[in-house]
């Protein structure tokens, strides 16, 4: 079932400079539920831009994102001629903004840079009592998602700012997780953490979107966590939809470079190799186990 | 050659005491002039901590830190701000100019460089460091990699004697982290005095440096050559890194009885070996 539909979506960021540029151009792209997205393409290719009309904070300037029942864009006749056509609820006032925003969640990139709260848990009590909970529910879901992230109790009542990076980014992603949104987005999870940190993450999201059936869209240049984790690829260019794809087509494509994608390591390496012609078929290996087994099936004959 | 810093059991604690938690403990390193030298750690290992240290932006708890040979101190301060040039990880926190253009002229200015001069200087970083189209920009309308980007190009037009980058181009592409890592090789090759300290865990980067200081805890717990410090990989998992892609092939290949040689380094090297035997 499709969640997530954007309909020729553009947008035109302040169309009187006269050095505007198009972040985003006629995009079609459709989000089927409980998908893990990684939507890929160089800086200013328009991936923040697209996601951000996921939940309203940009609104396309032509064209419509459809999110279930919500109806997302600027062009005030458009949404009148979509109100007319369809017996849905059209969301645009902002009540019905606030409904959509629980319903699709958005960690920003950096996200532990947002934390402001005196303690953990009343951070991550923030964006539950936002949308309505009373303070003790507030405080049990906070409680509950904390927990889930792997911060425990007895950091509860500590400053956030107390935390390491890898920690503070996960009481930043659970104060979203607490609204239990049915889609997630996520700008650049894993930038800046190290080894560890990267995979608490990644475990984290995994965990998240197994236990629902929910919905992921990673933003991300690192091309490692797209190839171990997307199931399915998103790829921009210069403000367009480029391809829709799995991590293995796109990583064995010869559109890598065209599009300033970077390769990861493995089949940098896998390429070297078969451009130096080894003596064996590298074709089918999309693992580093299996490269490395490859290796020695070739070198042990 | 000699030392442009040099680090002398250095202790370290946000409480100023020696009983509290000890965020750096009993460091000593010194850094060549010329030298590129990678500090690698977890989040949380000291890292950050100690690069305030070598630039005086903190005051040891016990030890000291010499550059040039002088005892860093309230009373050299101004030496050391024209000598040593930091880019720290959040660039949010480093935006001084209401635009891009007056963000890099800021430490400019501060140099009362004349006017001229600033304007070709602003210029050309700001080109190299691909934000010329971008300097009547405000910090609102530009992303976080374009905002590292400006923090970079002030930083170089500085024209300083060694530049500490604490996990500067996190939130670049990787190609931005490429273009970026090769104007400071371009710049070191200009300049071979010109002394880089990297603190990093994008572990492909400190394997390009001369030489690698890990730090875990607050501790120095091995420094030497990328290609021996890397070597030991239960060791680096352990602390929390990754080895660098070369150097996991060859340990996954050495255990299936397949022996590297040495002296390949490089993914092409290392290609072109297995290809040919």
């Amino acid at each position: 079932m499709c969640q997530i539909k954007t309909n020729n979506v553009s947008y035109v960021y302040d169309k009187k400079d006269p050095n505007r540029y198009d972040a985003l151009t006629d995009v079609n792209l459709e989000i089927k539920k409980g998908d893990l997205v990684c939507i890929v393409g160089k800086t200013g290719s328009g991936k923040s831009t697209l996601v951000q009309t996921f939940n309203a904070l940009i609104k396309p300037t032509s064209g419509y994102t459809e999110v279930e029942n919500f109806y997302i864009t600027s062009d005030k006749k458009l949404l009148k001629s979509l109100l007319k056509d369809k017996s849905k609820e059209i969301k645009d006032d902002n009540k019905n903004i606030s409904r959509l925003r629980k319903k699709v969640g958005m960690v920003f990139q950096f996200p532990e840079y947002q934390l402001f709260a005196e303690t953990i848990l009343k951070d991550v009590m923030f964006g539950p009592k936002n949308f309505g909970l009373e303070e003790e529910e507030a405080k049990e879901v906070a409680k509950k998602t904390l927990l889930e992230v792997g911060i425990p109790e007895s950091y509860f009542e500590k400053s956030p700012f107390e935390l390491s990076g890898g920690e503070k980014r996960r009481v930043a992603i659970a104060g979203i997780l607490a609204s239990d949104p049915d889609v997630l987005v996520l700008d650049e999870p894993t930038a800046g953490l190290d080894p560890n940190g990267k995979k608490e993450i990644l475990n984290l999201i995994k965990k998240f979107h197994e236990k629902n059936n929910k919905t992921i869209i990673i933003v991300t240049h690192d091309m490692d966590l797209v190839l171990n984790f997307a199931k399915t690829v998103v790829v921009l260019h210069d403000a367009k939809l480029i391809e829709v794809t799995s991590a293995e087509k796109l990583f064995n494509s010869p559109n890598l470079s065209k599009y300033s994608l970077e390769i990861p390591t493995l089949f940098k390496f896998i390429n070297l190799l078969k451009n130096g012609c080894f003596a064996g078929n590298l074709d089918d290996i999309y693992s580093f186990d299996e490269l490395i087994n490859r290796i020695s099936e070739v070198k042990h004959v | 050659m000699s030392k442009a810093l040099e680090v002398k059991n250095l202790n370290f604690s946000y409480d100023n005491t020696s009983e509290g938690p000890q965020t750096l403990k009993n460091i000593s390193f010194s850094v060549e002039e010329g030298e590129y030298v990678a500090l690698v750690g977890h989040n949380g290992s000291g890292k950050s901590t100690l690069a305030k240290l070598l630039a005086y932006l903190l005051e040891p708890t016990s030890g000291e830190v010499y550059l040039n040979g002088e005892l860093e101190s309230e009373k050299n301060i101004k030496k050391i701000r024209e000598t040593i040039g930091v880019v720290f990880q959040n660039p949010d926190n480093q935006f001084i100019g209401s635009t891009v253009e007056g963000d890099i002229a800021f430490g400019l200015e501060n140099r009362a460089i004349p006017r001229e001069k600033m304007i070709e200087l602003v210029h050309k970083y700001s080109h190299l460091v691909g934000m010329d189209k971008y300097l009547n920009k405000s910090p609102e309308e530009l992303s976080g990699g374009q905002k590292q980007r400006v923090a970079i190009a002030g930083i170089l037009a500085l024209n300083l004697k060694i530049i500490i980058f604490d996990e500067a181009t996190s939130m670049l592409d990787p190609e931005g982290v490429e273009d970026i890592m090769s104007l400071i090789h371009e710049m070191k090759k200009e300049d071979p005095s010109l002394t880089f300290i990297s603190i990093t865990h994008d572990i492909e980067e400190a394997y390009l440096a001369d030489r690698v200081i890990i730090l875990n805890n607050g501790e120095i717990i091995d420094e030497g050559k990328p290609e021996d410090v890397f070597l030991d990989e239960e060791k680096i998992t352990r602390i929390g890194l990754d080895i660098p892609f070369v150097l996991k092939v060859k340990n996954a290949l050495k255990e299936k009885g397949i022996e590297i040689d040495k002296s390949i380094k490089t993914l092409e090297e290392l290609s072109s070996y297995l290809c040919v035997k």
